[in-house]
């Protein structure tokens, strides 16, 4: 079996902090800081409303759910980013899902209320990636994927799969949560600890392509163009190489019984790898950087970058 | 490249668990439809299903199927394996969770959260509920009904990646192993065990518990009435002219997937070879099928490329075939488009027309179940057949089994969003060949 990479491409994120990656760094080390200085009830002076103007999608509710999903793709199409759509994969992950949606319909059920039959929930990861593929032509492999604790691995784990595939060009893995009680309850009682996880209406994509073997990785400095011609997502206009180089199975990593602070529940080792990337790419960190991903009931992954 | 192979199959049918229930039912074309009764349908326009006799939870269902699955296979346990599930959450959990708080007079609604819906579904009722005011002419007489509770079952098995955690703890999974739960509606389970066939083919793993499964529940119910899906007559007439629609049904399976290599050296019994599959999106419609079938037709073409076979080779199509008059007719046209002249020749049915649309179960079931109809060597039937359809022209086995040689069997799924799944199986005696 071959050792190849997954080469980031670019990365884009949405939520309380707008669009940049930057910007959730910030958010999630300024959320770290307050919990750690105080007690878990400050997560929720930390409860902010999506900045971002996300564009509505037709269909279904007042869920920020697909208009995230939808913003995710919308930005990497900007960017000049996806080659050949129709050898574009997808993988949209979510440990909650469309909270709003599920939430509002059971609520109704309950009244006795007339059922709107687009109110489905199990429908919306599904529906959002088809209005996306009409809109764009993506006749690619599309997935959606539940997952506990975060999502990193098991997104990276079909990547990986998928990235081998003669009909898959890249691959786009996306990261969604929406803020609600509900979550935060259960976050709560799979974690066992209210005051390290939150939900917030947020998400997290990288898009990835198949890259060389780790062990001899394409002579690229940092200066040259990508073959494709493409600009960086990041706006530096010298696209760095940012592999993920190894993801390894690997017990928990709260060894010493001290949980750090996840803002981003659900996303978490997904928004670093962003962050990592982007600061490896920006020449602001040298690599390699690890990543852990934490799932409920014990184990994990460890996920390395390299530049 | 490894090569794959099914070792064990846990499976259930809306007239039962295992092989003989589902002989007796989908090979033998006896449909299973009747009158609901695990819910109130008095609300409701339809009232029909597959519903099983199973009591027990959504979750149990789960387990029940991984022990048998696991038995079959000859393994005690799922050490050494990956997990590979297509399922979602149990609904009665979220409305067990929200019935506590609406009947506590407090619902919780949460900062931030969007609580409105469409606009046409919009009510008073429920506003007033919110502001902590009784609707106007009281509570609705539904949530004062005791056949309406549901069971306490606790609102985190709504989550299904919990169920994913649940049977890979029960079934002593190591913490370390490749554990993933797809949600991607009707093609959930049949893209799981495309997953699973990645993993092993790539060695990635040597083996994967994979598959899905599905109850009749009264929300789902709700949905699919309220967008007017089920058949009219309280049958699913799958590629009949006079189809009206779809119906709902209990059941599911899971496989045991490994390599041959192993499966050989562990004298394991090898029920089928899984050549290759094919996944594809239509980029046509948020919910409805590309009319030409283009999506599933290209689903059908990778599956064919990845199996290395011509279309020629395809002895069987058991087809997705949910009775609704847009989905038979773009299947019909894929088909047709994918195997060329070959289609006029291939048997195609639906076994939804027996057990009903599992939903996201319906991939690992109709999987099981082609395996099944190529250890027998028969067709099953499209039962409820009365039409023929000018759109619909090809041989679909109309409410008779029939017996024939199966060696390679093509088994499709699709689902909202325009997704297809194409799976390629073939009989055990030719994985020698």
């Amino acid at each position: 079996m071959s050792r190849g990479c997954l080469r980031v491409i670019a990365s884009t994120c949405v939520g309380p902090w707008g669009e940049t990656i930057e910007g959730m760094a910030n958010y999630i080390e300024s959320w770290s800081q307050q919990a750690s200085a105080a007690s878990a009830a400050t997560s929720a002076d930390m409860e902010l409303p999506l900045t971002a103007e996300l564009a509505p999608v037709p269909g279904f509710i007042e869920s920020s759910f697909n208009p995230l999903v939808y913003r995710i793709i919308q930005m990497h199409l900007e960017s000049g980013n996806i080659h050949q759509p129709e050898k574009l994969a997808i993988i949209l992950a979510s440990a909650m899902g469309d909270t709003a949606t599920a939430d509002c319909a059971s609520r109704n059920l309950l009244a006795g209320q007339v059922h709107n039959p687009l109110l489905f929930y199990q429908s919306v990861p599904n529906s959002i990636l088809g209005y996306a593929s009409r809109q764009f032509g993506f006749t690619g492999r599309m997935t959606a994927l539940a997952h506990q604790g975060d999502g990193l691995s098991a997104l990276l784990e079909i990547a990986t799969l998928y990235s081998e595939l003669p009909d898959v060009g890249q691959v786009l893995v996306i990261g969604v949560e929406l803020h609600s009680t509900r979550a935060d309850e259960l976050l709560a009682e799979l974690s066992g600890d209210a005051a390290v996880m939150r939900s917030c209406d947020h998400a997290v994509s990288l898009l990835l392509e198949r890259s060389a073997s780790v062990d001899a990785p394409p002579d690229r400095s940092a200066d040259q163009e990508d073959e494709h011609g493409c600009v960086d997502a990041y706006g530096s206009g010298d696209m760095a190489m940012v592999c993920i180089s190894e993801i390894e199975s690997r017990r928990s990593e709260n060894t010493d019984g001290v949980r750090r602070a996840r803002p981003l529940s659900g996303n978490q080792g997904l928004a670093e790898v962003a962050i990592a990337a982007e600061r490896m790419s920006r020449g602001e960190m040298t690599g390699p950087a690890v990543v852990y991903d934490d799932r409920f009931g014990g184990g994990g992954y460890a996920v390395t970058l390299n530049r | 490249m490894n090569r794959v192979v099914i070792s064990g199959i846990g499976m259930m049918v809306p007239s039962g668990f295992g092989e003989e229930a589902a002989r007796s039912s989908v090979l033998a074309g006896v449909h299973q439809f009747r009158p609901i009764t695990r819910f109130d349908t008095s609300p409701f326009r339809a009232g029909i299903a597959a519903e099983s006799a199973f009591t027990g939870s959504l979750l149990e269902l789960g387990l029940r199927l991984a022990a048998d699955a696991l038995t079959s296979a000859g393994l005690a346990d799922l050490s050494s394996s990956a997990l590979v599930l297509g399922i979602q959450g149990d609904y009665n959990g979220l409305q067990h969770y929200w019935r506590e708080r609406i009947d506590m007079g407090t619902p919780q609604v949460a900062a931030g959260q969007a609580a409105t819906v469409a606009s046409s579904s919009r009510s008073a009722a429920w506003e007033s509920e919110s502001e902590g005011a009784e609707p106007e002419g009281g509570r609705p007489e539904r949530l004062q009904s005791e056949h309406m509770a549901p069971a306490a079952v606790p609102a985190v098995e709504f989550l299904p990646a919990f169920h994913m955690q649940t049977i890979a703890e029960r079934y002593g999974m190591s913490p370390l192993g490749t554990r993933l739960c797809l949600n991607n509606a009707c093609i959930a389970s049949s893209n799981a065990i495309g997953v699973a066939y990645e993993l092993i083919r790539q060695g990635r793993a040597n083996r994967v518990l994979c598959g899905g499964y599905s109850l009749v529940t009264e929300e789902m119910f709700a949905k699919f009435d309220s967008g007017r899906a089920f058949a009219k007559d309280g049958r699913v007439r799958a590629f009949s002219a006079n189809r009206s629609g779809m119906l709902l049904g209990d059941g599911g399976a899971m496989l045991v997937l490994e390599s041959l290599e192993q499966a050989v050296r562990r004298g394991a019994t090898i029920h089928a070879e899984l050549l290759g599959w094919g996944l594809s999106c239509d980029a046509f419609h948020v919910c409805q099928p590309h009319p030409h079938g283009a999506g599933m037709a290209l689903a059908i073409e990778r599956a064919l490329q990845a199996s290395g076979l011509p279309a020629d080779q395809i002895d069987y199509i058991h087809a997705h075939g949910t009775g609704t008059p847009l989905n038979d007719r773009s299947e019909t046209a894929a088909i047709k488009q994918a195997l060329g002249a070959a289609a006029y020749r291939t048997p195609v049915s639906s076994t939804k027309t027996v057990t009903g649309h599992l939903l996201e179960g319906t991939g690992a079931l109709e999987t099981a179940l082609s395996v099944l109809a190529m250890k027998e060597g028969i067709l099953p039937p499209t039962v409820g057949f009365e039409q023929p359809d000018e759109s619909c022209d090809l041989d679909y086995v109309p409410n008779e089994p029939r017996s024939a040689r199966l060696r390679r069997v093509v088994n499709l799924n699709a689902s909202f969003g325009g997704n297809n799944t194409a799976l390629v199986l073939q009989h055990p005696e030719e994985v020698a060949r």
